[in-house]
């Protein structure tokens, strides 16, 4: 299962695209993405294979 | 009074325009510092667009109607706020096209409501204007994001109202308040000048008393707009025309997980309504929804990424101005793969195949609009089957769902628990609102879950709310 990034991490991606988030704001993300990511892995382990178009 | 009756006395001359907008006027005045429902009151220029109603030849279905619009769409020269410091500055030059339309119909538009900071939560409890008080019990929120228009429908602050909805931000409010409300089609109401959430899910509907004012409403905002190119160019049916057919051998699907996972309250008035609707000649079936537990992961996959999209500029240059939830709602989203986004999707793909499907057993779906009762403000969790429960996460299996499959939605009033209202969610197919709103129709012409209102508005709370 995805272990939910530090907050090193998504600072790193956040400041990427641009934004400077604070320590608060990463610690309210990383409980969202806590519930999200294993749900997420979930969803694509659902789905069939697609086609490779080959 | 309803926008039906308010329309038909407007029109039988039992009252003006400006008589009618002055009465909301001052009920407004009397009694909206206790449940702060709008944000903006055009007292003012209501007025003047009353009296020039009263000087035209145009008398449209909604002639001298006062309503209200949640924040998010655009009136011409009133502020568009969203809730939010973000935008405390923004003035539109134009009306929202669902705006032009309710003014081509004859309404008057008296305020913008208040709501949760961007449409993003269902709270209602906005850090920059202030919480919207449950009209029913002052100390809880009345969900969101179209907090404002629960709590002015329950008031009576407004005849009717247009709120949105991306993930239940029309049915929950309407749900906690004890008001009707539909969640139209995805793509039968144009978004043109209305702020977006994540434009695959977001649709403006109607917020009001009973199913006959969602119908007017919609009649009057419905249809294609060339300047919204999701709107859809489908034919509109005439909504308050088919409102009065009967529901005898109509098939209505029980989505039973749904039923059963809700609070023991609710469970037991959404199943007295189903009785009700079975003696009204509703064949009532039980169904599964296939992906249904997964419909609000799949929902998320696109909504998150979508909204942190539209908000990319302003989180990069006026990120401390959110709230705190909404900034890391957007925040959130920029943390979502390609990858995941793809998967939703596919997923979305398969889950309106399989809904679809659903749809050729049944006529229409059946559920509770809401588990849980509204939340005291300040509580984020609810106690749901002997379990503490995260709020926004307990809405989601019953709201998400119909979302994520564009289906329309109402919530019907069925229902008072502890002196809170509980609401029916009905679910039709794709452009299905005319068998949506029939049904409820047919729900509250032999109930009266919808006329029952709260104290506070009550005649005689103008006068107690002065003192």
């Amino acid at each position: 299962m995805a272990a939910t990034p530090s907050p090193a991490e998504l600072r790193r991606i956040a400041e990427m695209r641009g934004v400077t988030p604070t320590d608060e704001d990463l610690e309210a993300v990383r409980a969202f993405l806590a519930v999200l990511l294993p749900a997420f892995e979930e969803l694509e382990r659902l789905l069939p294979p697609q086609a490779s178009g080959g | 009074m309803s926008v039906a009756r308010l329309a038909g006395a407007l029109r039988a001359g039992e009252l003006s325009p400006r008589e009618a907008v002055e009465r909301y006027l001052r009920r407004i005045e009397a009694i909206d510092a206790d449940v702060n429902a709008y944000i903006t009151v055009r007292a003012e220029e209501a007025l003047a667009e009353a009296d020039a109603l009263m000087r035209s030849r145009e008398r449209g279905p909604l002639w001298g109607v006062p309503v209200a619009v949640k924040d998010v769409i655009d009136v011409a020269g009133t502020p568009t706020t969203a809730a939010s410091r973000v935008l405390v500055d923004r003035m539109p030059a134009e009306d929202a096209h669902v705006v032009a339309r309710l003014r081509q119909a004859g309404a008057v538009v008296v305020g913008k409501l208040n709501l949760h900071e961007f449409a993003y939560g269902a709270l209602t409890t906005s850090p920059h204007f202030g919480p919207a008080r449950n009209p029913w019990s002052p100390d809880r929120i009345c969900g969101g994001s179209s907090g404002g228009n629960g709590a002015a429908i329950a008031a009576g602050l407004a005849a009717g109202t247009l709120g949105t909805d991306t993930a239940g931000s029309i049915r929950i409010p309407s749900c906690h308040c004890g008001a009707t409300g539909l969640r139209p089609s995805t793509g039968r109401v144009s978004n043109r000048g209305v702020v977006p959430v994540a434009p695959t899910f977001d649709t403006v509907g109607p917020i009001a008393r009973a199913a006959e004012d969602c119908a007017l409403l919609l009649a009057a905002v419905a249809g294609h707009d060339p300047g919204d190119p999701a709107s859809l160019d489908a034919p509109v049916p005439p909504y308050a025309e088919v409102l009065s057919g009967s529901i005898r051998g109509l098939r209505v699907g029980v989505v039973t997980s749904l039923v059963d996972g809700a609070d023991a309250r609710v469970d037991e008035a959404v199943e007295t309504a189903l009785a009700e609707l079975r003696s009204l000649g509703a064949e009532l079936v039980p169904v599964e929804v296939p992906l249904l537990e997964h419909a609000g992961t799949i929902q998320q996959a696109m909504q998150f990424p979508e909204a942190t999209e539209v908000h990319l500029e302003w989180l990069r240059t006026r990120l401390a101005d959110y709230g705190a939830d909404v900034r890391a709602r957007l925040l959130v989203g920029l943390f979502v793969t390609p990858d995941v986004r793809e998967a939703g999707k596919r997923a979305r793909e398969v889950a309106c195949d399989e809904v679809r499907r659903v749809f050729e057993r049944v006529d229409l779906l059946a559920a509770p609009t809401m588990p849980v009762l509204p939340p005291r403000i300040g509580s984020e969790t609810v106690e749901l089957r002997g379990r503490e429960t995260l709020y926004r996460l307990a809405l989601i299996p019953y709201n998400s769902p119909w979302s994520l499959v564009g289906s329309p939605v109402a919530s019907v009033p069925c229902g008072l628990v502890d002196g809170l209202p509980v609401g029916l969610a009905l679910v039709g197919p794709r452009f299905g609102e005319a068998t949506v709103l029939r049904a409820a129709h047919a729900f509250q012409q032999a109930t009266d879950w919808h006329e029952r209102r709260p104290a506070l508005a009550k005649p005689g709370a103008e006068r107690a709310a002065r003192r």
